[in-house]
């Protein structure tokens, strides 16, 4: 009876921004430089929803179209191979995932579940880009906190490749033996 | 986790509740109509107002000044295009008849005598192009076809009046009872219409004095064919018509009525629309967000992906049908009135509407022009200038407005519009035909968008 819950129930109502919905937009990464007046604007897009343990937020192929922020809970982003799970990483509270919704349109590479009963903030893209351009300069701010933390992805990727590579080097003038074949391969799969 | 109780109480709560929706569903659904009209209107000027709202005005401001502006555009409508319209319906109504009666096959009639007979009923045209305020036209359309219809009464009352002459043929039983018939409820209506009393009798004054030469004219013609075809039995066809007109034009009253009900059932859709659009307009993202709410988690990327889909869909296909409308319109008026043709404004409307439809609307409309050529009696060349100017409107609307409105579509094939077409004549009349087409392609479009969304979200 979800469909009575979010009827009748208060707790899915979020027309005003309340105090503890103000402290939780303050403490997401690419929000953090808003002022309040700025946050309340912005919380006009969010969505809430609340997943129960095991519930999956979205699953791996399914086309992206939503950023997702934790107020509350545990979050899996698993990878499924035929049988067997990987989980690639757990988020918790204030963190948010999913952000190439918001830039390009293409599928999801993993999959989200809940750990726990998780609550959770969705933004969709279509709004996310009405709202830059209509309040362009605090688009400025969350795309500059957001190209912020793109830039710090790509820098971290690239040092763990490279770390990588330096290792399996390593390996390879250990062994030497077959030198240049493998090196290649192992670029490839990179 | 949720236990499933089933008790009484649980069974009891859900019935009442489904109860009160079936008879919310019962109590809302005469304005039904409303609310789709109110939600479309809404819906197209959204753009608009989001767009005035980006330049930092406040939104109820936005929607104030976009009804301000479209009630400016009504307004300059209703003073220069509108009057000039409905005088060139009148003039083409009048223009058919002419047409008609100079063609029948009873050739009684002399030309001369007939435009004299039609120009007493004829406005005085100063009347019709000059209204005196911006309010008029409205009015001015609802006299017209008060007009019109006083016309066929009193049509119908001077054959009344032939009849009545004729004593050679024997009606007098019918006569009577028809007679009382169309008396009684013309006296009603008159009283009940204290209005349009004046223009009655006005139209019938000027009719009476007009009348009774061509209808003496007529009376000797008709004994005149009696005589050479003996066997022609006069007496009852004339009775046939006579039945027919009587049993028409005691509908009158019912249909000026009729017409006055549906006017202010505009009047009243008019008020209420924009009213409860600008609610829409002004919530819109809370509305939008209260009903993504009620959506399950598992349709909830789904349903935002769809929502988006649609709306671009949607909102470029009007959008771009608006422009296209209003662009072919002007442009076949104007072509249609430097090369002369009679009744260019109605014929150019007709043509933007009719471009709706792809293949067939702009013959339609290329037919409607060299039906007026022809009708009108204008040099046979105009109908190759005629074809010229249509041709480069259509030139000119394929090359820009076409490609934004099909060109997302994939084409269709002709055979799937024609028949979509009739098919749309035969269930909704002529608004049928012109809709049908559209709503094919949207419907079309927005089942292509589920089933790739539903497809890709692995629901089916």
């Amino acid at each position: 009876m979800g469909l009575f819950n979010k009827l009748f129930d208060k707790e899915t109502d979020h027309a005003n921004l309340t105090k503890e919905e103000y402290y939780f937009l303050r403490n997401i990464s690419f929000l953090k430089k808003l002022h309040r007046l700025e946050l309340k604007l912005f919380s006009k897009l969010l969505n809430k929803r609340v997943f129960q343990p095991g519930e999956y937020i979205f699953k791996q192929g399914y086309p992206v179209a939503v950023l997702y922020m934790i107020k509350e809970g545990k979050i899996e982003i698993v990878l499924e191979k035929k049988d067997n799970v990987v989980i690639l990483t757990s988020l918790d509270k204030y963190c948010f995932f999913g952000e190439p919704a918001l830039f390009v349109e293409t599928q999801r590479t993993a999959s989200a579940r809940a750990a726990v009963k998780s609550t959770l903030y969705a933004v969709s893209k279509k709004d996310f880009q009405e709202f830059i351009a209509t309040h362009p300069k605090i688009g400025g701010k969350i795309l500059f906190e957001l190209g912020k933390r793109l830039s710090q992805m790509v820098i971290d990727t690239n040092q763990r490749f490279w770390d990588a590579q330096s290792e399996l080097e390593e390996l390879h003038s250990a062994r030497s033996a077959e030198p240049s074949d493998g090196e290649e391969d192992a670029k490839k799969q990179v | 986790m949720q236990k499933n109780k089933f008790n009484l109480v649980r069974i009891f709560f859900f019935c009442l509740v489904l109860s009160l929706v079936v008879l919310g569903a019962w109590f809302f659904h005469s304005i039904f109509t409303l609310i789709i009209i109110s939600l479309l209107f809404a819906y197209l000027l959204n753009p608009l107002v989001s767009w005035m709202e980006r330049k930092h005005l406040p939104r109820a401001l936005s929607i104030i000044i976009v009804y301000v502006v479209i009630l400016l555009l009504i307004a300059l409508a209703g003073v220069s295009f509108i009057p000039r319209f409905v005088g060139q319906m009148q003039e083409l109504a009048v223009g058919i008849r002419k047409f008609i009666i100079q063609n029948s096959d009873i050739e009684v009639v002399r030309a001369d005598s007939l435009e004299l007979f039609i120009a007493g009923y004829q406005l005085p045209e100063d009347e019709i192009i000059k209204p005196p305020c911006k309010f008029v036209p409205i009015f001015e359309v609802e006299k017209f076809v008060m007009e019109m219809e006083g016309q066929a009464l009193i049509a119908a009352d001077s054959l009344q009046n032939f009849i009545h002459h004729n004593t050679r043929i024997k009606l007098r039983e019918t006569e009577n009872i028809s007679d009382f018939i169309i008396r009684s409820d013309l006296d009603k209506f008159i009283k009940e219409n204290a209005s349009s009393k004046a223009i009655l009798t006005g139209v019938s004054d000027s009719v009476s004095t007009l009348s009774s030469p061509f209808m003496g004219r007529l009376e000797s013609q008709f004994a005149v064919i009696e005589k050479k075809i003996p066997f022609v039995d006069f007496a009852s066809i004339i009775d046939d018509v006579a039945d027919y007109l009587v049993r028409s034009t005691t509908r009158i009253p019912e249909l000026v009525l009729n017409f006055l009900g549906s006017f202010l059932m505009i009047i009243s859709f008019a008020v209420t629309i924009p009213i409860i659009g600008f609610f829409l307009l002004l919530d819109h993202d809370k509305i939008k967000n209260y009903i993504i709410r009620l959506v399950p988690n598992r349709y909830f990327e789904l349903f935002i992906n769809l929502l988006e889909k649609i709306d671009q869909i949607i909102g470029t296909y009007l959008r771009a049908m608006m422009i296209e409308i209003l662009a072919v319109s002007a442009l076949t008026s104007t072509v249609l009135g430097l090369i002369g043709v009679k009744y260019g404004l109605i014929i150019g409307v007709l043509a933007g509407l009719a471009n709706a439809i792809p293949y067939f609307g702009p013959w339609f409309a290329l037919l409607a022009a060299f039906t007026s050529v022809l009708l009108t009696g204008k040099p046979l060349i105009m109908l190759l200038y005629v074809f010229i100017g249509m041709q480069i409107v259509q030139f000119i609307d394929n090359s820009f407005n076409y490609p934004i409105v099909i060109g997302r579509n994939t084409e269709m094939h002709p055979l799937v519009i024609m028949l979509t077409v009739i098919a749309g004549g035969f269930v909704f009349g002529l608004l049928g035909m012109l809709l049908s087409v559209p709503i094919l392609f949207l419907v079309r479009g927005i089942v292509s968008e589920l089933y790739q969304n539903l497809k890709e979200f692995d629901i089916i």
